[in-house]
């Protein structure tokens, strides 16, 4: 059974600023009654043929197509740039794909920027509710969940106190002490992993070993290449937003290695 | 790629680059109904936080501007109220007119104000603004004590107001309030993501909407033609009707309130339509 597939996905931003200039642009076209979508990207296409030689347009995601199985642990790999977190962004619904089709299976649970969802002025507790609540789980679902999230965060004694006086390492140990109990049927991990100091680290890494034998599927990015080594089954490769390669962890790895091995050795050589 | 027959694979959710225009994801909603009763519970709670007097404060304003009201056009003007007591004329006013422009304006400014969670997390986005406008209504509550407070101090001394079994169309008229909120809030919302401007011209525009919602005059003291054109506006059959409900004077005919009715279901819709397609790319534009 398949967890995730994604077909022919592109996402596009048009660059620059949004101001009277293009609301001007925006009217134009409406006036000429081309408007498709007034808050977006309808067909990238039919948008670049209504502005001949629009520059403006920057393909984040080019064509992107894979699938992966339930349970699957996958590692995205990739440059500064390369369209990783847009990919993610996709994949968790944050924003809408230009043209192709994501489909899911289960709840797609994310550790992008954990901190998110907190009111400093409200306590621990209410928190980790609020916070659960925001990831799509139950008032129950978090309360059966309550002590492990708790115990593995370390934030005991402060469970009362607000937020806002917590200090800014204790904030994000307890926003990804929620997220790795949210046990959703996929989970995404971008780069969390240089929170806390390397005691939580670690417990992380341990945790999200467990996430995986319950049976998660994982999209797990790192620049780090020996952790998706540790964690991934597989790997996907995107360069400057298009798929380089998708398959095996270490096959992936080692193109992109070689890759960028290759790209860095003439500047070696200068030195 | 070993494509699965779809006769087997299940998803849970299709992303695809088009969303109907006016889906309502009511199941959805429902699923995360307890983000919502928690945001609701938040912003209660929240706004009170190392504050002395919490709720009390809610007393403060409808008064002090009442008590304006009265002295400026009540006393001085000398405007007509129907016979309502003028206290209790400017107040019913202004206690409905709190709810609906908190309404708006909580929700209008929800996406931007949210912009780091909208950025990060999916959810039904429309949950944001439902809460809004349900924990708005612990304000409208609080309000309308009070008002409730000077309407038995009324009663009992006499003046000429009548309670009756109209008043069960009072939740109606507060359901009514809180959906034409949140379409014009959710429109506002939706335009504001990608531009900002809207955002500017609220306050002045509920200024000028208050004046025109007969909060400070009664809607008979206009000419039938002026008449037929502040129908059209929603909130003055519903300003008219909760005074009606509550004293029994004033005038407003069904066919009025029906208008107003109709009016609010059209700004609902196209507030959602707006909120819906703005959704699509907001995490992109806001």
């Amino acid at each position: 059974m398949l967890s995730v597939s994604v077909e022919n996905v592109s996402k596009v931003y048009r660059l620059g600023e949004i101001n009277r200039k293009q609301f001007f642009g925006d009217v134009r076209r409406w006036v000429k009654g081309k408007f498709r979508v007034s808050h977006g990207f309808g067909d990238p296409e039919l948008e670049a043929e209504q502005e001949p030689g629009a520059s403006d347009l920057f393909y984040a995601l080019r064509d992107i197509n894979f699938e992966i199985g339930e349970g699957d642990t996958v590692g995205i790999i990739g440059a500064n740039g390369a369209g990783k977190s847009t990919l993610l962004k996709l994949l968790s619904r944050i924003t809408l794909p230009s043209t192709g089709t994501i489909r899911l299976k289960g709840r797609v649970g994310s550790l992008l920027e954990v901190g998110t969802g907190f009111h400093p002025d409200m306590t621990g507790r209410e928190n980790i509710y609020m916070k659960g609540a925001i990831m799509g789980m139950r008032r129950r679902e978090v309360a059966a969940k309550f002590d492990d999230i708790v115990s593995f965060s370390g934030t005991e004694k402060f469970l009362d106190t607000p937020v806002k006086r917590y200090s800014s390492g204790m904030g994000l140990r307890l926003a990804f002490s929620v997220a790795a109990f949210l046990e959703p049927e996929i989970l995404i991990v971008d780069e969390v992993l240089t929170v806390g100091d390397q005691q939580f680290k670690d417990r992380c890494i341990a945790r999200i070993g467990e996430v995986i034998k319950g049976g998660c599927t994982i999209l797990f990015v790192s620049h780090v290449g020996e952790q998706v080594r540790r964690i991934c089954r597989k790997g996907v490769y995107l360069k400057s937003g298009s798929m380089v390669c998708f398959g095996d962890a270490n096959t992936v790895l080692d193109r992109y290695e070689a890759e960028v091995r290759a790209e860095s050795a003439p500047m070696v050589s200068i030195h | 790629m070993q494509k699965t027959p779809s006769s087997e694979q299940t998803w849970s959710a299709i992303v695809t680059p088009d969303k109907p225009l006016f889906n309502l994801p009511f199941r959805e909603i429902w699923e995360y109904r307890d983000l919502i009763l928690l945001s609701v519970h938040r912003d209660l709670v929240a706004i009170h936080r190392q504050t002395v007097m919490g709720p009390l404060w809610y007393f403060i304003q409808p008064l002090i501007s009442t008590l304006v009201y009265q002295v400026i056009f009540g006393s001085i003007v000398g405007v007509p109220t129907d016979k309502i007591p003028p206290f209790l004329f400017f107040m019913s006013g202004i206690v409905i007119w709190y709810y609906f422009s908190t309404c708006f304006s909580r929700t209008s400014t929800v996406l931007t104000s949210n912009s780091g969670l909208f950025t990060k997390v999916y959810f039904p986005r429309l949950a944001l603004p439902i809460s809004q406008v349900l924990s708005s209504i612990w304000q409208f509550l609080i309000q309308f004590g009070i008002f409730l407070g000077f309407y038995l101090f009324f009663l009992w001394k006499g003046a000429p107001i009548e309670f009756s079994y109209r008043v069960v169309i009072l939740p109606f008229l507060v359901l009514q309030t809180a959906l034409l909120g949140l379409g014009c809030g959710c429109w506002v919302a939706a335009v504001t993501t990608r531009f900002r401007d809207l955002q500017m011209a609220v306050p002045p525009f509920l200024q000028m909407w208050m004046y025109a919602s007969c909060i400070l005059f009664p809607l008979s003291m206009a000419s039938p033609a002026i008449q037929n054109i502040l129908i059209l506006n929603p909130m003055v059959p519903i300003v008219e009707s909760f005074r009606f409900a509550m004293m029994g004077q004033g005038q407003v005919e069904i066919w009025q309130w029906l208008v107003s009715v109709v009016v609010t279901l059209l700004i609902l819709v196209v507030g959602l339509i707006s909120f819906n397609r703005a959704e699509k790319t907001m995490a992109d534009t806001i």
